[in-house]
């Protein structure tokens, strides 16, 4: 009998060395328990079944949000067995697997974000309309992007689209998403909304729109976004994130832009409306014109009688005073040597008088004074 | 453009404009409906793809 014998670190070194060869990435899905986080860094954990405990070992950066005891998780790791502390895997990558988990994710992480309100509605922008720059934000293969391109298409024209290419599934897919946001945001001529969309699926291939980095992402940028992810059931956290949430790909587009068809006839209607307006006043200056010709005729014609009246007035009271009148009433008007006299002083007996009647003159002689 | 149409129309909707101001603003709104009817009915979309940072 002839066993290697070890020193203890020399056999930590080869487990390890074997478990590197033989199981440098193993992926275990178990449920979570004695969940723990250390410093605001570490986070440790077990993942369990029926029979059987694993110990797990990460960083906080690692968790996609908030978890619980009892949820199922899907972790890939490295096994190792640490020279101190024992066995333990060492976290790659990890999410929830299953409904149950998913959703219990989903709810725990909603509440975090909400408390800091990153859902409010006041932080809500509008999405400019029509954009004349968008970004989008999905599989380029997908059927969500070639339904949305479609119904862009036909309704609207001149928009300038940047496709980011990128999973929108797989435990690549919210690294990618987040990725795209950021390099949308620190573009010098950055678009002026960015729609970020999938199509329906399972909940585990809608997980990356439930993770805490996209989430968060989504709230930071400063572009507005519009967040459709076709879903049967439950909104994802993308979407209550959002500027704003379309139910699907196609509905995205039609929140986006106008319809060109019913734009054209908002546009006929327009110009009916100026026609309209222009006939309108064209008729108030006619009529306002006619006013004025109709007023500057009346004030003219009241003028031209009351000065007609004012002459009558004063040629009757001048005629008052006609000398002929007062000879008609038998008065006469009584000269000596062609001067009129008005008073008997100084007359004489035989001074001949002249005496103008209404019809003609008398000569007389004074026979008595 | 149609920022410049609306703009058109509520002058000629307050009553405000003489008869040449009227005449001259109509005209320049029937320009506008011109354009953008163009614009609608020729202009396409753009799409390109571009490498994530």
């Amino acid at each position: 009998m002839n066993d290697l014998v070890l020193s203890v670190s020399d056999f930590v070194g080869i487990l390890n060395q074997t478990l590197e060869n033989a199981y440098s990435n193993v992926v275990i899905v178990g449920e979570l328990s004695n969940f723990r986080i250390s410093k605001n860094r570490w986070v440790y954990f077990d993942l369990k079944d029926e029979v059987a405990s694993v110990r797990f070992f990460g960083t906080v950066y690692q968790l996609p949000g908030p978890l619980e005891d009892g949820m199922m998780l899907q972790v890939r790791g490295n096994p190792r067995l640490h020279p101190q502390f024992g066995f333990s895997i060492t976290i790659l990558n990890l999410q929830p697997v299953g409904e149950g988990s998913l959703r219990k994710a989903a709810a725990l992480l909603e509440a975090k974000l909400k408390s800091e309100g990153l859902f409010d509605l006041e932080r809500k922008r509008p999405l400019p309309y029509p954009p004349a720059h968008v970004g989008l934000i999905t599989s380029g293969e997908s059927a969500a992007y070639a339904d949305f391109v479609k119904i862009m298409n036909e309704r609207w024209g001149g928009v300038v689209i940047d496709l980011a290419d990128v999973q929108v599934q797989g435990e690549v897919a919210p690294e990618q998403i987040v990725r795209a946001i950021e390099f949308f945001n620190a573009h010098a001529h950055p678009p002026e909304v960015l729609v970020i969309t999938r199509g329906g699926g399972a909940s585990e291939d809608l997980a990356a729109f439930n993770t805490e980095q996209v989430t968060r992402s989504i709230a930071a940028s400063r572009i507005p976004t519009l967040v459709a992810i076709g879903h049967e059931v439950d909104i994802s956290l993308a979407e209550l994130a959002a500027d704003q949430r379309a139910s699907t790909p196609s509905n995205a587009a039609q929140l986006l832009v106008p319809d060109k068809t019913s734009e054209l006839q908002r546009l006929r209607a327009s110009q009916n409306q100026l026609s309209q307006l222009l006939l309108q006043l064209t008729v108030n200056f006619k009529r306002d014109l006619h006013s004025s010709r109709e007023r500057l005729h009346d004030q003219t014609l009241r003028i031209i009688q009351d000065q007609k009246n004012s002459l009558r007035l004063k040629s009757q009271l001048l005629e008052a005073f006609n000398p002929e009148r007062i000879l008609k009433r038998g008065y006469a008007v009584v000269s000596l040597n062609s001067k009129v006299i008005t008073s008997v002083k100084g007359r004489k007996k035989g001074e001949v008088l002249a005496l103008r009647l209404q019809d003609g003159s008398i000569q007389a002689t004074i026979t008595d004074v | 453009m149609s920022d410049q149409l609306e703009a058109i129309l509520a002058k000629l909707e307050s009553g405000e404009l003489d008869v040449d101001q009227a005449i001259e603003q109509y005209q320049k709104g029937i320009e506008l409906v011109k354009k953008l009817e163009k614009h609608l009915k020729l202009a396409e979309n753009k799409i390109t793809k571009v490498t994530k940072g």
